[in-house]
Formats: structure tokens, sequence, C-alpha cells
């Protein structure tokens, strides 16, 4: 039923934003960031780890409306203490189709599927998130600062305890250097999932640097 | 019914008309009737028939020159009745009603003009003459009042509140005949007045009661400064000269915001992350852009010195200050708009 519903939301502002018979503009950046992988079991750690990812957005906007598409991946390995010393991969793939009512909000709804990749086996969540986003430029300057949060509106994952409730956040600075379509952005992200068991949660952290064309 | 309806309402019009001619003509008929008994030396029939008259005799229905003309043959009955007191009541009405009034030297004999003159010297009061609006700059400018005296004395006039308080004396000192005072707008402390109501007052300085007090209700208003609208720029758009407190503080206001909020996302969205240490540099960096944003804002130099260069962007620097400096003086300066109200006459005497 939520499916069904952001699916049909999606489709409204897509039709209008393709009502308004404007010329589609396009962005793209690549992304770079340390991660921080987190996860705990009734309060004490379960397993700490880190490392670097590297990932690519591209995205296409008409008038209000903006889709994106995310993909990301790197190698995390277990940090100092961790108890968990297993090493894995981090797989991230996003979908986001945003409206932007007014220049200083975004609101945006879209799939997001991340997968910790074992050499065995593969951990997948699978959301669809609802995001709102809040923008504003520091006059005088060529910056401009962001915060976004989100929410899944629903989340599945392969384990044997389903996700309770998960959702994260984003703040950052964008640098657009004058008469360039080059952009540059430097960022902070983190989620946390709690799981139905209501003892284990799980997050993951982010410093990013993004250098992007196009729009933000 | 509605026939019905339309035959009441002519009914009751026709009633009401036939009223006011009949109260009309009989007030007439009266003064008639008691001139006409001075003329035969029939005083007591003449002051009755006048006294009835007076009573009758509405502001619709007589005319103010009418009603001081019936007072004067009233006066002079009096007089001749050995009535002094009540002939000195009815000229004092005539004085306090127009200054300027004199009984015709040619119907009534010196010795009825000369108690009229006397009393006319006695009876200190001054008429005011207030145009219906003014419009004038404070300190500038002033707002005047004209003045007629029904003899001369000595005169305080004053702005004051509603309940006499006063605001400010704008003249104290003799009046002869007529006298012209005029008000800057300004309070007794200097500044200009508020908007609100207040009363032209003038008071007879002479002491004893019985003295009559003119005022005028004056509604006071400040108008909006008339300021002149920022010149275009040379690219056609419109920009102040010194760049507005507003953004600078958005900027500050929005750095420090993204920064806070890099550092309380973890407890906000996942209480559990171990709180990665590298976000502070984020925040750094953001609150740091924020920071450096308000202090561009601020040091801003007062036009865009790009457009500085050209001579287009001169003349406009140049447009742009007069203006700036027209709208100052404009600013500065507070424009009253007086309207006068209705006048109306207190005794000292009787407070």
């Amino acid at each position: 039923m939520k499916t069904l519903v952001v699916a049909v939301a999606g489709l409204t502002v897509l039709t209008a934003g393709l009502a308004a018979q404007q010329r589609p503009r396009g962005r793209a950046f690549a992304d770079g960031a340390l991660v921080r992988y987190g996860s705990k079991l009734g309060g004490a750690d379960a397993g700490s780890f880190g490392g670097p990812t590297f990932g690519v957005q591209a995205g296409v906007s008409l008038d209000k409306v903006t889709l994106s598409a995310t993909y990301l991946e790197g190698r995390l390995e277990p940090r100092s203490g961790s108890t968990d010393t297993v090493p894995r991969d981090l797989v991230e793939a996003r979908l986001l189709l945003g409206v932007q009512p007014v220049p200083w909000l975004t609101l945006g709804v879209g799939p997001h599927v991340r997968a910790f990749v074992f050499d065995t086996t593969t951990v997948r969540w699978v959301m669809w998130q609802a995001r709102a986003r809040v923008q504003g430029a520091l006059p005088s300057t060529r910056l401009e600062t962001y915060v976004e949060l989100w929410y899944a509106l629903s989340a599945k994952v392969n384990l044997p305890e389903p996700i309770d409730h998960m959702q994260g956040g984003e703040a950052g600075v964008v640098l657009r250097p004058r008469g360039s379509a080059v952009w540059f952005r430097l960022g902070y992200r983190v989620d946390g999932a709690q799981l139905a068991s209501g003892g284990r949660s799980e997050s993951v952290e982010a410093v990013s640097f993004a250098l992007g064309i196009g729009g933000r | 019914m509605m026939r019905r309806v339309l035959q009441v309402l002519l009914v009751t019009l026709f009633v009401l008309t036939a009223r006011s001619v009949a109260a009309q003509q009989s007030a007439s008929e009266l003064l008639a009737l008691g001139e006409r008994a001075y003329q035969n030396l029939d005083y007591d029939q003449a002051a009755a028939l006048l006294r009835r008259g007076l009573a009758r005799a509405t502001g619709d229905t007589f005319s103010t020159g009418e009603r001081l003309q019936a007072l004067t043959y009233l006066g002079a009955t009096e007089l001749f009745r050995d009535r002094r007191d009540s002939a000195l009541a009815a000229f004092r009405q005539i004085a306090v009603t127009d200054p300027k009034y004199r009984p015709s030297e040619i119907i009534f004999p010196p010795q009825v003009t000369g108690v009229f003159q006397e009393v006319r010297q006695q009876t200190k009061t001054v008429f005011l003459q207030v145009p219906p609006v003014t419009e004038f700059r404070a300190k500038v400018e002033h707002f005047t009042a004209r003045l007629l005296a029904s003899s001369p004395h000595d005169i305080a006039v004053a702005i004051t509140l509603p309940d006499g308080k006063p605001v400010r004396e704008v003249f104290a000192g003799s009046i002869a005949e007529s006298l012209a005072v005029t008000w800057d707008g300004l309070t007794d402390e200097g500044e200009p007045v508020k908007s609100g109501r207040y009363l032209l007052r003038v008071t007879p300085r002479s002491a004893g009661a019985g003295r009559l007090v003119r005022q005028v209700a004056l509604e006071i208003e400040r108008a909006r400064p008339d300021t002149q609208p920022w010149p275009s720029r040379p690219d056609g758009t419109s920009a102040p000269l010194h760049a507005p407190s507003g953004p600078a503080v958005r900027s500050l206001a929005g750095g420090l915001a993204a920064a806070l909020a890099v550092v309380v996302l973890p407890s906000i969205v996942a209480q559990d992350a171990g709180g990665f240490k590298g976000r502070f540099a984020v925040a750094a960096a953001i609150g740091g852009a924020g920071i450096a944003s308000f202090v561009a804002q601020r040091s801003r130099p007062p036009v865009d010195l790009a457009a500085g260069a050209s001579t287009a962007a001169q003349a406009y620097r140049r447009r742009l200050e007069q203006v700036q400096k027209q709208n100052a003086q404009a600013r500065a300066e507070v424009r009253l708009i007086v309207r006068a109200g209705a006048a109306s006459v207190v005794e000292l005497g009787a407070q």
C-alpha cells in the first residue's frame, strides 16, 4: 500500500514537471566518503567498521521536478577493538524523485537499497525513503548550506529480525566557483536503524566530499 | 400592502413638513410682532414676544444674523424696561456669538448702542478661524489659526490634550481685534506631536469667573514620509547603496544552523552511532563559511565596485547617493496633517 501511495505521488509530481514543458537540465557528481559503520546489540558494540566509499550520482531536472540515481560502493574493514572482524563490502543504490515547491525546500521520495556483501552471503536493506531538504545560499559568497532529513516509509532486511524504524540526515556546504559549472560539496551524513527485536541497532556515518557538474 | 406603506410614509412626511413650516412661521411671526411692539414702545409685549420667538427659533429655521437682530431688539427692550441685567445678558449673547456684530445706529438709539459697546468691551472672548485641513512639515512650516477678539484683552493660546493637559503654549499676550497665531507642530520638549486628538485652546488671562474658553478639536495625523524609489541600476535591477543587515544575519544563521545540524545529527537520527569525529571538521567548515559570509556582507562596499568602473555605474551611484540623501531628509521631516473639528466654548467660572 505504501509503495502504491509513493508511486502515485511520484507520478503526480513527474507529470506536473512534464506539463511545465521546460528544457530538462542534467547534473552529475562523483562522491568520495569516509564511512563508519557500527552495530550494537543490547547497547554493547557488536562490530565497528570503517573505510572509503566512492560513488556517482546522475540526475535530470525538469522545472521543479528532479529524478536522480545514486550508486556507491566501498570496502569496510573492522576497526581496532571491533568484536566482529569480518570485512565486508558496502554497496548502495538509490532512486529519488524530488520536487522543489519553493527555492529553499526540496521534498523527495524513492527507493534505497543498501547491501553488506560478505564472501558467502549478502545482507540487503530495502527501504522507501521520504526526504526533506532545506537549502540556502550564503550571500556575498559562492557557498550554499543544506540540511536534509529522511525517514523510511517502509524498510525490509533479510535478517531474522524485522526493521522497526530507520531514519537519517545529512548536512553540508556546497561551493560553486564564479562562472563555473563545477561545484564541490563537503557533507556529513548519518543514518540509524532500530530492529524490531529492540536490542539491535545499526548506524552508518560518512564524511563525504563530492565534485559535481550541473545543478546541485 | 406596498401601497398602504407608501401612503403611511407620505402622510408622515407631510405631517413632519407641515410642523416644521408651522414652527418657522410661528417663530418668525413672533419675532416680527415683537419688533413691531418695540417700535410701538410696547416694551412688555415686545419682550414677551421676542423671548417666545427666540425660544422657538432653531438653527434650522433662523440664520445667525436674524437671531442676533432679535437679541438686539430684546436687549434694547429690556433696557427700556429698566431691566439692565436682562439687557446685558442679551447683548452678551451677541458678543459671544459674533465679535464683529454691531447694532444698527439707525434703528437703535445711542443709549442702546452705548450699552452694547460696554458689554462687548467687558466680554472677553475670541473667535477661532481654523482651516479645515492643514498639512505642513513640523518645525519647518506652520499651522496658522486666526483669532478675532470681542474686545482687547490678554489671552493664552495653547495646544492641549483632550483632557486639557498642555502640549505646547503657542501664544501668550494681548489681542486687540485680531491675531494670527502659528504653531510649528512641536511639543514643549521640541518633538513633533504624535498622531491623535488635540485641542487648540484660547483662554483669557484675566482673573475672575465667567471667562470663556474657546477651543477647536484638532485631529492630527503624522503623514508617512514622501520618499523616492531607488533608481534602477545600469543592469536594470534596483538595489540599495548599502547592503542591508538582513542577508548578513541570514548568512550567519544559515551557516551556524547547518554546522549545528552536523554536530547534533547523530543524536537525533542514530542515537547508537559512535559519533564520527570527522564531522566536527565538516561543522567547522560550514560554520566558518557562515561567519565568512556574514563578515563579507557587513564589510561590503557601498556599491558594486565592478559596476562602479563604468560611467553608467558612476552615474547610478551619484543618483543613488542623491536619492538616499533626499530620502534621509524626508524621513527626518515629520509631516503633520491637521483636521479641524467643531469649535466649542467652555465657561471657566462654570467649571
